[in-house]
Formats: structure tokens, sequence, C-alpha cells
């Protein structure tokens, strides 16, 4: 695997690609609003209707998968507010 | 329309307290897959985060938290930033007895300078949060409805 496995930017590229490429028409059309598990390892996706339950389905699916999490139609997995507000991104691990 | 005298105040539990700022807080227990490993942090309540819980890396590492993976999150400004998911499990600790709450597991974000916990936690606890001079949770049984 070609990733950098240190580097949650390259993780997440890796999958946003693979759920581009395979799965991204049907779900935003089927489950908006889900996520899915999309695990880099082995290109399988995982979906839930919460964070914590696609990615436990995922993982007992995979003891060994790397995922990376998408909530389906959303820019982002996860918002946050205002207590990120003043905080500059470079500040940020992964940025 | 209930008057504040509807509210059976003794149903209310304490758990949390308001910060300099006036930020919500609670004292929370986080644990990974180690027995004995956790850390007690004051996490803000941010209804603005729709997670479960974000923790600084330098907090998360000595606990040996099980990775997933990463994700994405959505700043206010809509700038993306990428991070490490892990699994944590969250309990309150609160100075009233019995125990508040059995600890709740689920996705922590590996992310930012503060502990905070978001939607997903408040949702997972299925009961009030009642936020003001201080921060308390309430049976939904005990709730004018």
């Amino acid at each position: 695997m070609a990733t950098h496995l240190t580097n949650p930017k390259a993780i997440s590229d890796a999958g946003e690609k693979i759920y581009s490429r395979l799965y991204k028409p049907e779900y935003e059309q089927k489950h908006p609003g889900k996520f899915v598990a999309i695990d880099i390892t082995n290109e399988s996706a995982t979906l839930g209707a919460t964070a914590g339950e696609a990615l436990a389905r995922a993982r007992a699916d995979n003891r060994n998968g790397l995922f990376h999490l998408i909530r389906i139609g959303h820019p982002g997995a996860f918002e946050v507010g205002l207590a990120h507000r003043h905080v500059h991104s470079n500040r940020i691990p992964g940025r | 329309m209930h008057s504040k005298s509807d509210w059976p105040i003794g149903m209310f539990t304490p758990i949390g307290f308001l910060d300099g700022n006036g930020h919500p807080r609670v004292t929370i227990r986080v644990s990974g897959t180690h027995p004995t490993a956790f850390t007690e942090v004051d996490a803000m309540i941010d209804t603005g985060f729709t997670g479960f819980l974000m923790l600084p890396i330098a907090l998360a590492l000595p606990l040996g938290l099980a990775l997933y993976g990463t994700g994405d999150y959505i700043l206010a400004d809509g700038s993306p930033i990428s991070c490490f998911l892990a699994e944590g499990t969250v309990g309150i600790q609160a100075a009233s007895h019995p125990p508040v709450l059995e600890p709740v597991t689920g996705v922590v974000v590996l992310a930012g300078e503060d502990a905070l916990l978001g939607m997903e936690f408040v949702r997972g606890l299925q009961k009030w949060l009642v936020i003001g001079s201080a921060v308390m949770l309430a049976d939904p049984d005990s709730v004018p409805g």
C-alpha cells in the first residue's frame, strides 16, 4: 500500500478516491446523511446510522482494516462550531 | 406551557459547571482498550460539534485508544481538517452518588487543543441535558411534556 499511514490527510485522500470511484453516486442517492466507513486496505464500504455504528461494523468485518469515515452528502464526517473559531488550522495535527 | 414550579428539582442531577468564559464543562474519564489507563479532563459541551468526543492527541496517546482510521471535520469557516479517529469510552465523573451514567463508547476525534463533547455524545445520554447556572441531567420521565 502506497498510502503513508502516519499522515491522516493521505489516508483521507485515499478513502475519498475509493468512495468517489466506487460508491458515491449510488450512496448519495440511496443513503444521504448516513455514515460510510471505507476500508482503504480492500476498498470495501460499510454503512451505519452513526459514525460509531459504521466504524464498529467495519472493524468487525476486518480487524486489520484501516478506515476513512465519510458522512454521505456532507463535506466532512463532522462539523465543529465555536470552539475552533479562533484556532488557526495550521496548528491542528493532520492539516 | 409550564411554570418553573412544575419542574421537580430533585430529579435533576448536577454533572458539570460553567467555566470562566461561561462555557458548560463536564469532568469526564476517558479510557481505551487498556484496563487501567484513563485520563480525566474537563470537557466542554459544544452543541456545534456533531461528533462524540474530540480529544487532543497529547491526551489520547497514553490511553492506547484503538485506532479506526481517519475522518474529516469541517471548521466554522468551512475549511476541512483530516484527523485520526479512535474508539474511546467516556464516563461522567460527577460529585453525586450513585454514578450518573454507565460509560458510553464512541468515536473519538484526535485533534484540537481542548476536549469537546459533541451532539453524538449528548444524544447517547438518552436524558435531557439542562444548561443554566450549572450543568445537569434530567430523566425524560421527570420532564413535563
